[in-house]
This record gives structure tokens, sequence and C-alpha cells, in this order.
């Protein structure tokens, strides 16, 4: 993307990471993915609606529970930080009120982190969420980009490169890493997690490359549903 | 309005006012409460600033230690928040370990100083291997009434600003530090970030009044540090404009506030 001021140019991903679904892989759980972005892979169990104990029951609508777990260990601060965001996006996604005084639960486990885990973690969340056959409003999808600048050797200003799912050595290099998840309906922001000092005009260009990208993801999605089924058919 | 319709029809009573774009306390809808910011209220700690922003009432007081550094970062000094909502400041919180809001907002404050480079940590270094400065950084809400965040991150960063470090030199022979009072030199901070909270009233049809919330984080050089909307519904570009437009706005004063705070 070459805008007006020609400050900043976009490098196609090199080369792009592979995504990679297996869905209904747990028994025992109404509902999993395992779900890779490159290498990065993340696991999801869901279990809901299921039953609550009544001190906790929600009168007008379904309570969600996300576990984030590390490779090792109990979570951290970092892990549950990240949490609130895969929990923000299941409440809003999940049509709560069908299902009064039960609970969704969702166990997130990574498996490997080699960067854009949050996106990850979200897409594998909805994959298992879809297995599950759980009523959603729509699909939210996450994409991670890092910003960083570089030193081209044909311009002699140091340009912005976005990186559309970095991997964790572009994440290190860049300034800034942002995560945003979008309504597959509306392409309107459901959640954002941002980091790093960048300016407004930077932040702008991200989220248009990420919006760009959403589609990519979605195709995927729709392609791992259509597997899904059809291998469904044959037996 | 009465206040028996507050208490039976909360959703209704909010509705009312929301139409005519003001809010029940006669804000209008993007305007802040007032900011007070005293600095220094707790003396026997190193650093130490007291926030209020309309009710809510947040104390930070900075302890510095010297202690050992980390093998992989000898040269470094370390930062340590710690965000307290302790059962005093909300009929919402129990006694015992951290509740999970109080965890995401320690992490929250973790995140920010490292983004933002609030300070150098080489600066907090004293002999390298073998002795730098750790600042405990414990924030304490007193009161909670709403933007515990926002509170939070100005006595954060007051806090540090005010923070006064001791010389320190190494007695060779017996290698214990000695510290001097005398020379005291004052923490160099980098920038002055300024956190705003916004929410958004959605949905109002529904049972809820207010559907998730967003907290930008920038300072006054037009740096975008942190801008997380952990869920909630979905937002237009439009909406985020204006967010981050009414931020940006808000860092402008709020920075005014601690170079007064920090000149007298």
């Amino acid at each position: 993307m070459k805008d007006a001021t020609n400050i900043s140019v976009e490098l196609p991903p090199t080369p792009p990471r592979k995504f990679n679904c297996e869905m209904n892989v747990l028994k025992n759980t109404d509902g999993s993915a395992l779900y890779s972005e490159g290498d990065t892979e993340v696991m999801v169990g869901v279990y809901g609606p299921a039953d609550l104990k009544e001190n906790k029951q929600e009168v007008h609508e379904a309570l969600v529970d996300v576990d984030f777990r590390p490779k090792h260990g109990s979570p951290t601060l970092a892990e549950k930080y990240l949490m609130q965001f895969i929990q923000g996006v299941c409440e809003n996604a999940i049509m709560l009120t069908l299902h009064p005084r039960t609970v969704f639960a969702i166990i997130v486990q990574i498996m490997q982190d080699q960067g854009s885990l949050l996106s990850c973690a979200i897409n594998a969340t909805c994959m298992a969420l879809q297995d599950a056959g759980i009523a959603m409003k729509y699909m939210p999808v996450a994409v991670t980009v890092a910003i960083k600048s570089e030193v081209h050797s044909d311009i002699e200003d140091p340009t912005d490169v976005i990186i559309v799912n970095p991997n964790l050595k572009e994440e290190t290099e860049s300034f800034a890493v942002l995560t945003y998840v979008f309504d597959n309906v509306k392409q309107n922001l459901l959640c954002t997690h941002t980091r790093g000092p960048m300016l407004p005009k930077q932040h702008e260009r991200c989220l248009e490359t990420a919006r760009g990208a959403t589609e990519r993801v979605l195709t995927f999605f729709r392609e791992s549903i259509t597997q899904k089924v059809a291998a469904g058919l044959e037996i | 309005m009465s206040d028996l319709t507050k208490h039976i029809q909360p959703v209704e009573y909010y509705k009312s006012f929301l139409k005519e774009q003001v809010r029940p306390d006669t804000r209008t809808l993007q305007q802040i409460r007032q900011t007070t910011l005293n600095v220094g209220p707790i003396t026997s700690a190193d650093g130490s600033a007291l926030v209020k922003i309309g009710e809510t009432m947040v104390v930070c007081g900075v302890k510095a230690e010297l202690t050992q550094p980390t093998v992989e970062e000898p040269t470094k000094g370390m930062i340590v928040p710690n965000l307290d909502l302790p059962p005093l400041c909300s009929s919402k919180y129990r006694t015992g370990p951290p509740s999970e809001q109080a965890q995401i907002g320690t992490q929250f404050l973790d995140n920010l100083i490292k983004i933002s480079k609030l300070v150098n940590s080489e600066d907090l270094c004293v002999v390298p291997d073998q002795l730098v400065w750790v600042l405990y950084c414990d924030v304490i809400c007193l009161n909670n009434d709403g933007g515990v965040m926002d509170a939070a991150v100005i006595a954060m960063v007051a806090a540090l600003q005010s923070v006064k470090l001791p010389s320190v030199t190494m007695n060779e022979e017996t290698e214990t530090p000695v510290t001097n009072f005398d020379e005291m030199t004052p923490l160099k901070i980098n920038c002055l970030p300024v956190a705003t909270s916004f929410t958004f009233f959605e949905r109002l049809d529904n049972e809820e009044i207010t559907s998730g919330h967003m907290t930008i984080v920038t300072d006054a050089d037009d740096n975008l540090f942190l801008l997380d909307r952990p869920g909630g519904s979905s937002i237009t570009d439009g909406q985020l404009d204006q967010c981050l437009q009414r931020s940006f706005e808000r860092t402008k004063e709020v920075v005014k506030l601690y170079n007064a705070v920090h000149s007298s």
C-alpha cells in the first residue's frame, strides 16, 4: 500500500504463514479445534451450554468462562491479560440470552507460541465454537499486524513496513504489534489490543491492512468447515 | 427524574438522559470529570502522588530498594508496578488474593511502563552485575467510582516523576553499598503518558446500559502507546477516530497538570 506521502509500503507476507485447522480432535468436549497459523499452535476445547452452580447463575443470560493455559505451569498475569480479550470476544459473539442459567466453559491451551498468539487463540476459539455448533451472531476474525521501520537501499528515509501475521522474530524487530478482531458481517472492530509507540496515522494504516487481511482468514474458515461437513457426509 | 426511577428502571433512567446528550451527573457525553493531582502526600515513600478524578481516588507510593540485577540483564534496574483494589474502594471486591480486575490492571501498568519506555532501565543501574535499583510502584485505589485505570496511570507517572534517588557508592573493602542522602538525583522520565477510558452506550433496548470499554494511552507528542478494547459491541472507524481525538485532547490537559505540579 503506497500512499500520497510515500512513507509506507506493505510487503506481502514472506512467505505467507500456513493456516491449519483440525476440528473435533478431543472426544470428551462438545467442540474442539487444533488450530495453527505458521508455527503458532493453539488447542481449544469448549463445553457448553453446561450446568452451573446456582449461586453463580445469571438469570437472563449464559456465562462465559475462559481458561487460557500457557505451555506449562499455571497462568501468569500476561496470560490473564490476554484472556480478557478472548472472553470479551466470546461474550459478544455467542448468543448468550438463548441459554440462561448456564455456562460456556472454554479452555484455550497454548501448544506453541511463535508470534501472533492472541489472534491465533481467538481464531482457534471461534473454530471450536463452530465445531460445538453454538449459535453465534457473527464470526469473529482476528488478525495480527506488526509495523517496523526499515531502511531501503533505494530510498534514503526509513519507511514503515507493515507485516501481516508476524512471527516471533518479526514481532521483536517491530516497534508496534497490533491485534484486531472484526466481525464478518459489517467488518466493524470488535476488539483490539495494540502495543507500542506509534502515530495515529500509522495506526490507521495498520487497521486498514488488517481489515484487508481478514478475507484470507475467512476463506480458510469456510474451507475448513466445508471439509469437516464433507467428511461427515461420507460416513 | 426521581430517585425511584433510577433504582427501579435504571435503563430507562439513563436513556432519558442520553436522549438529551447529557449524563445524570450533568456532564456531556465527552466531558471528563474534574481531575486533581497532589504530589508527595506520603512523606515516607521515595515518591508518591494522589489523584482524584471526580469521586474516584487513587494513591501511588514508590519505594526504591537496592537489589542484585538478573544474570540476563546485568545493567538494567526494574520497575515493579502493583495495583490493589481493596474492599475499601468498592463493595465489588472481597478480601483475599487480588481480584482478576486487579491482576489485569497490574499487567496493564507493567505493559505501559515497557511500551512507553517510561524510565531508561540503565538509569537505575548502580554497579553493573552487582547493584541496581528496583522501584516498587504500589497503586492503591481508595474509592472506585469508575475510570480507575485512568487515575492509576496518572498517579504512577506523577509518583515516578517525583522520585529522587540518593547516590550510592560501593565500599570496596566490605563490598557493601553506601548511600549518600545529601546527593539526591531526580529520576529521569522519558514521556508523560495519559490514559483515557471510554465506554459505549449501545444496545439500549436490551438490559445492558453500556457495552464494553476501551482504554487509550497517549502522550503529548502524538504517540499512541496502547489501545485496548477487550470485547464489547463492535465499533465503527468513525467512533474510534472520535475516541482517539478526544484522548489526545485529554492528554494535553493532563500533561499541563503534570508539569504544573512538577515545577511547583
